[in-house]
C-alpha cells in the first residue's frame, strides 16, 4: 500500500492547549507506523466550524484559507487529530478548490497578508490515516495486549462524518470505521441506541441545559446497554462526556460513571504501552476499564 | 442593506426559492435534530416555513437560531436534498450582523480575534505538554490573523483590537 509518511501536523487549539494527552496518544500511535509529523508554524484556530462559521462565514473562509496556504508552502497534506479542524479545513479546501467565487473571496482575503490559496494539498484525520492508509491488518499486527472482555461503546461524533459529501468518511448513518478500529484491539463494540447522536457540546456556551440534556441521552443509552466505556474520536466530545459528566450527573440527579477513552488511548493500551506512559488525565476514573483489561497502574 | 433586507433578498433569489420550494414540511430535519428532541421549541422545519412565509425579523431576532449544534443530520436526511444546516449557518451569520449574538459566543469570538485561538494555552498546559514530552506550541501569527479578520464582518472584532491592529499591520 502506498502511503505518504510525512504530514503537516495541525493539532488544533483544543488538543494542543487544553487536551495535550490526545496529541501524545495520537503521536505515539502514528509514530509506531512510521508517520512523521512536521510542525506548522504560525497557524491559528482552524477556525471552529460552529462558533466562527456561525458568526461570519467570510472570516471562517479567510482564516481556513490561510492555514491551508501554510501547509501548501510546506508541500505536505495536513493531518489533524480534531474532527472540528478536519471539518473546517476539509470543507473550506473543497469550497476554495471547486467554487470560483469562493476562491476569489478567499484569495482576496489572503492578499492582505501576501498569501495565496493554490489548492495543492488535502486534509486527513488521524482516523482516516489509520483506517484507510495504514489499514486494520497492519494495526492488528501491532496488538501485544488484546483488550479482550472490554465492552466499548463507540461514539463517532458529527464533524468527522458530516456533511458526508465533503468528509469522505462513508455512510454517516451506519459508520463502521471506529467500531473496526476498536475491535482490532480485541475489545467488543457494544451495540446501543442513538449511536450517531451529537454530543451537544457546540452549544454548551449558548444553552448549557439543552447541551447537557443531549449528552445525557447518550450516557443513559450507553449505561442501559452495559457499556464499560465510551470511545470517542473528538476533543469536543471528550470534554462533553468526560469533563462535563459530573456536571451532567448533578444537573439531572443521576449517576452514569462511564469512563471515556480517546480512540488512540485504547490503541496505545493494546499496543502494550503502560498507564503512566499514556497519562489518562481524565475527569471520570478509568480504573474499571483497566481492571477489565488487566492493566495495573500505580 | 440591513440583515432583514439581506435575508429577504436571499429568500427572493430564484435559485434559493427553487431550492426551498422543494420543502414539503415532512419534518425529517426536525425528527433527527438532537436539539429538537430535548427542546421542542427548536424546530428546523418551522424555521424553513418561516423563511417561506417571509417572517424574517422573527427569525433573526430569535435566540433559537443559535441552538443548532451543526451536527448536519438535517442536511444528510432531507429527502429533497435541502442543505438545511448550511441554510441555518446563513441565518446565524445574518443574526450576528443584526447584533443578535449570545454573550459567551461573542466573548469567544473576541478571544479568537485577540489570540488567534479558541482556547489559548495555559501555564498548566505548558507544564503538562512538557511532562508528555511534547514540543512547545508554535505561536500564532496574530498580525496576519487580524489583518484578515479586519477585512471581514467578524463580530469578534473589538475596537481596542482594531486600533491596535491598525497600528501594527497597515
Amino acid at each position: 500500500m502506498e502511503q505518504q509518511a510525512r504530514y503537516a501536523w495541525f493539532p488544533g487549539c483544543w488538543v494542543s492547549n487544553r487536551m495535550p494527552y490526545i496529541e501524545a496518544a495520537d503521536r505515539r500511535v502514528l509514530d509506531a507506523f512510521g508517520i512523521e509529523l512536521v510542525e506548522m508554524k504560525g497557524t491559528s484556530c482552524c477556525p471552529e466550524p460552529y462558533a466562527v462559521l456561525g458568526l461570519g462565514r467570510d472570516a471562517w473562509l479567510g482564516l481556513a484559507a490561510r492555514n491551508l496556504s501554510i501547509a501548501e508552502e510546506m508541500k505536505y497534506h495536513i493531518l489533524t487529530p480534531c474532527p472540528g479542524c478536519y471539518n473546517t479545513l476539509k470543507t473550506a479546501n473543497a469550497s476554495l478548490r471547486t467554487n470560483p467565487s469562493q476562491r476569489q473571496q478567499g484569495n482576496d482575503l489572503l492578499s492582505k497578508v501576501g498569501r495565496e490559496f493554490k489548492g495543492e494539498i488535502d486534509v486527513e484525520h488521524t482516523i482516516s490515516v489509520l483506517h484507510n492508509k495504514i489499514g486494520l491488518e497492519k494495526i492488528a499486527s501491532t496488538v501485544k495486549h488484546p483488550l479482550s472482555g472490554l465492552r466499548a461503546a463507540t461514539h463517532y461524533g458529527c464533524h468527522l462524518l458530516k456533511p458526508s459529501r465533503v468528509t469522505g468518511m462513508g455512510d454517516p448513518e451506519r459508520p463502521k470505521f471506529l467500531d473496526q478500529l476498536v475491535e482490532v484491539t480485541g475489545a467488543e463494540s457494544v451495540p446501543y441506541m442513538r449511536k450517531t447522536l451529537c454530543c451537544g457540546g457546540p452549544i454548551s456556551s449558548v444553552d448549557e441545559n439543552v447541551s447537557y440534556a443531549i449528552a445525557r441521552e447518550k450516557l443513559l443509552k450507553v449505561k442501559q446497554a452495559g457499556g464499560d466505556c465510551l470511545v470517542v474520536a473528538c476533543p469536543a466530545c471528550m470534554i462533553q462526556y468526560d469533563t462535563n459528566q459530573h456536571s451532567i450527573e448533578k444537573t439531572f440527579s443521576e449517576t452514569y460513571e462511564i469512563p471515556v477513552l480517546y480512540h488512540t488511548e485504547l490503541l496505545c493500551l493494546a499496543m502494550g504501552m503502560t498507564f503512566d506512559e499514556i497519562g489518562f488525565h481524565h475527569q471520570v476514573k478509568v480504573d474499571k476499564v483497566l481492571e477489565k483489561i488487566k492493566i495495573s497502574h500505580a | 442593506m440591513g440583515a432583514t433586507e439581506k435575508l429577504r433578498a436571499l429568500a427572493e433569489e430564484e435559485s434559493f426559492r427553487k431550492k426551498l420550494a422543494g420543502c414539503y414540511q415532512c419534518g425529517m430535519c426536525t425528527g433527527g435534530c438532537p436539539v429538537a428532541h430535548v427542546k421542542p421549541d427548536y424546530n428546523p422545519r418551522r424555521m424553513l416555513e418561516a423563511i417561506i412565509l417571509g417572517q424574517y425579523d422573527e427569525i433573526l431576532s430569535s435566540d433559537l437560531v443559535w441552538l443548532c449544534t451543526s451536527c448536519h443530520s438535517c442536511l444528510e436526511r432531507c429527502p429533497q436534498r435541502i442543505e438545511v444546516s448550511g441554510l441555518l449557518v446563513e441565518l446565524r451569520n445574518l443574526a450576528a450582523e443584526s447584533g443578535n449574538v449570545p454573550k459567551l459566543l461573542l466573548e469567544r469570538a473576541k478571544r479568537i480575534a485577540e489570540t488567534g485561538q479558541s482556547t489559548p494555552i495555559s501555564k498548566a498546559s505548558l507544564v503538562w505538554r512538557e511532562k508528555l514530552n511534547l514540543a512547545p506550541v508554535s505561536p500564532v501569527n496574530v498580525e496576519e490573523l487580524q489583518a484578515i479578520l479586519q477585512a471581514t464582518k467578524f463580530p469578534g472584532w473589538p475596537e481596542r483590537t482594531r486600533s491596535h491592529a491598525n497600528g501594527t499591520t497597515s
